[in-house]
């Protein structure tokens, strides 16, 4: 065999060698290196609600021509920044009426009652909202004097008010807040209940914004469809409830479902179970400009009788007057 | 001298047209191929990969988890993987990832997961398109929820920016709505791949509460009682092998974050441990972040949840009720 032949036999393996593995890795192929996608339906944006906040409207009210004079309490600690009484301070202001806070004495003040009866005695309306500290029962018999004679009176707390709130909150838990604030409300037939109602089924953005709807034919509740709180505290009244939460809110500490009362009236006095509706951030959700106006016109509206709350008595007389519900205004 | 070369060639023909000398060669060639007839023959039917999670889940830890599972798609001796899982949760977005990926290994796959102490929120988002989950009797699983978590961000008034949002990013409301989209995403996966079996709503899943191992066999958040053990032989069940190999896939050199569940802070290293930036912080620069988390972060405010369960989140700051 010449080197030529031996040469070409070579190759030829070589060739056949290659080719042969070529062939077999075509036949062999296992498919392309993955691509992967993602087609998970509940991930489409298709697939996803976007809340929405019904957001609109302005605060309008009627008064009875008088400038009246509305007193905001910052004397008890209160939990309350110019935020959240931007609105209410703007529209009483705007329409001519007078805004007074009732704050502290820089000095020690010995006779807090007889501050608050004389700031009282000049007002024909209070707003006291979250309040930190304990009403005296002097303090406390004054207010009732005041809504008695025919002030009108708006409370407004959350499910944390109350001076030891924060403190027990961070243990994990909503702090009674009746306890600080029951020293004012109970006096006019208000009681605010502790924890926070929620709604696990309907709500607007967020299982805590909850929507209340009128429960009762009011003039503090015209022309409401419903309101937007953000987790309220049910309150009660001797009086009327205004505003009750859907079917199927629940309680934070009772977990039990059901229509809850967020805002109630005993005679002047109204009682809000979520103080930040009127806040700068919410006023105007839904319908909470028609339950502010509501709430303003009530306000501006009384005809409350000159020289009182008179000077503190000594007598420590808070019960709550449960069980009254004649109506404290005149003509009512 | 040629006629001892004639003899001697004379007698090597013998030899190898001998049958003696066939059967030699023939087993001596045999012998040589035997072992891998043997190995061919009597090796296992294939692996089962072992894939532990026993972090909190950050885009770090995720991706060290992805790329395991990755491996598992791509490496034709592994047949099954069992997901050995204990973490409370960790970033939405790393978990979501981990769902994909846990999903797409899932459809080539049996994937089956072994609960050890805890598989809440984001670790329940990951494990949820398993074939079979298998839980100790006081396992936890469950938070379905989401949460966004706000560090302290400078005002606007106090420098110059280009709008209102520049900082915080959007207002409080926004971020409800936010959490309220990841919430119906976290729900919508869990009832996709566990509606047959679940007897919980999606409102009652949306409470976030987390339950025990029994309850969540019970609930359907869960299919039995199982260790790692069970887990391993079911994944090797329904990938159809007889006989086979366990491999414990490379696990993180570091553990996760420490997480303060339910109680007090003490001398617990920092929460940036790890991948700090799934939880908002980048260094000197903090932002709000999105948590499917069960358990709380040192210095976390939260400002809007998509669940009930806010008691642990409030201890480290919240400020709403």
């Amino acid at each position: 065999m010449s080197v030529r032949s031996r040469f070409v036999v070579f190759v030829a393996v070589v060739l056949v060698t290659v080719a042969g593995v070529g062939v077999a890795g075509l036949v062999t192929e296992q498919g392309a290196t993955e691509r992967p996608t993602v087609d998970q339906q509940q991930f489409q944006p298709s697939a996803i609600d976007a809340p929405t906040v019904d957001r609109g409207g302005s605060i309008t009210y009627d008064g009875d021509g008088e400038s009246k004079t509305v007193v905001i309490d910052v004397a008890h600690s209160n939990d309350v920044s110019e935020e959240d009484l931007e609105p209410v301070v703007s529209a009483l202001t705007a329409s001519g009426h007078t805004v007074q806070y009732h704050e502290s004495s820089e000095d020690f003040d010995s006779e807090p009652a007889a501050r608050l009866n004389e700031t009282l005695r000049g007002a024909d309306a209070l707003i006291v909202v979250e309040p930190g500290a304990r009403y005296s029962a002097e303090e406390a018999a004054g207010v009732s004097a005041f809504a008695d004679a025919g002030g009108r009176v708006l409370f407004a707390a959350g499910p944390d008010s109350g001076g030891v709130g924060g403190l027990l909150g961070l243990l994990g838990g909503s702090a009674p807040s009746d306890g600080e604030f029951a020293s004012v409300t109970s006096p006019v037939g208000i009681a605010y209940d502790t924890g926070y109602l929620y709604n696990m089924e309907e709500y607007e953005d967020n299982f805590q914004s909850i929507y209340a709807t009128p429960s009762s034919d009011s003039e503090l509740t015209d022309g409401v469809d419903r309101v937007v709180f953000d987790s309220p505290t049910p309150v009660v009244a001797d009086g009327q409830t205004l505003l009750t939460t859907l079917e199927g809110t629940e309680h934070s500490e009772t977990r039990e479902a059901g229509e809850y009362g967020v805002v109630a009236r005993s005679g002047n006095a109204i009682a809000v179970g979520d103080p930040g509706f009127m806040s700068s951030q919410n006023y105007n959700r839904a319908d909470n400009d028609v339950l502010l106006g509501n709430v303003l016109e009530f306000l501006v509206t009384g005809e409350k009788e000159a020289g009182v709350p008179e000077e503190p008595s000594t007598e420590r007389d808070t019960a709550p007057q449960s069980g009254s519900s004649e109506p404290r205004v005149p003509g009512e | 001298m040629s006629s001892t070369l004639a003899t001697l060639r004379n007698l090597l023909g013998a030899v190898a047209k001998s049958y003696v000398t066939v059967v030699i060669v023939a087993l001596l060639v045999g012998a040589s191929m035997a072992p891998v007839v043997w190995g061919m023959t009597s090796s296992p039917d294939g692996t089962v990969a072992v894939i532990e999670v026993d972090s909190s889940l950050t885009e770090s830890s995720a991706e060290r988890i992805t790329d395991d599972l990755r491996e598992a798609r791509q490496n034709d001796s592994i047949d099954a993987v069992v997901l050995e899982v204990d973490s409370p949760g960790g970033g939405v977005s790393a978990s979501e990832e981990l769902y994909l990926a846990a999903e797409r290994t899932a459809e080539e796959m049996p994937v089956v997961t072994s609960v050890e102490s805890t598989a809440a929120s984001g670790a329940y988002y990951m494990i949820a398109p398993s074939d079979e989950i298998y839980v100790k009797p006081g396992s936890i699983v469950g938070s379905i929820g989401v949460r966004a978590t706000y560090l302290d961000v400078p005002p606007t008034d106090q420098e110059i920016t280009t709008g209102p949002d520049k900082n915080g990013g959007g207002t409080e409301d926004e971020y409800e709505a936010q959490v309220e989209m990841m919430r119906q995403a976290f729900v919508g996966t869990v009832t996709e791949h566990r509606g047959d079996e679940l007897t919980l709503s999606e409102t009652e899943l949306s409470y976030a509460k987390v339950y025990t191992g029994v309850e969540s066999v019970e609930n359907g958040l869960a299919d039995d009682v199982g260790d790692t053990e069970v887990a391993i032989g079911t994944a090797a069940d329904e990938a159809g092998l007889e006989d086979y190999d366990v491999v414990e896939m490379e696990s993180e050199p570091l553990s996760g974050l420490s997480l303060t569940i339910g109680g007090e802070s003490g001398d617990r290293p920092d929460a940036s441990a790890v991948h700090p930036q799934t939880f908002g912080q980048y260094g000197a620069v903090n932002t709000p972040t999105f948590l499917a988390l069960w358990g709380s972060v040192d210095g976390e405010r939260v400002v809007a949840a998509t669940e009930l369960e806010r008691s642990v989140a409030n201890e480290t700051g919240g400020d709403r009720p």
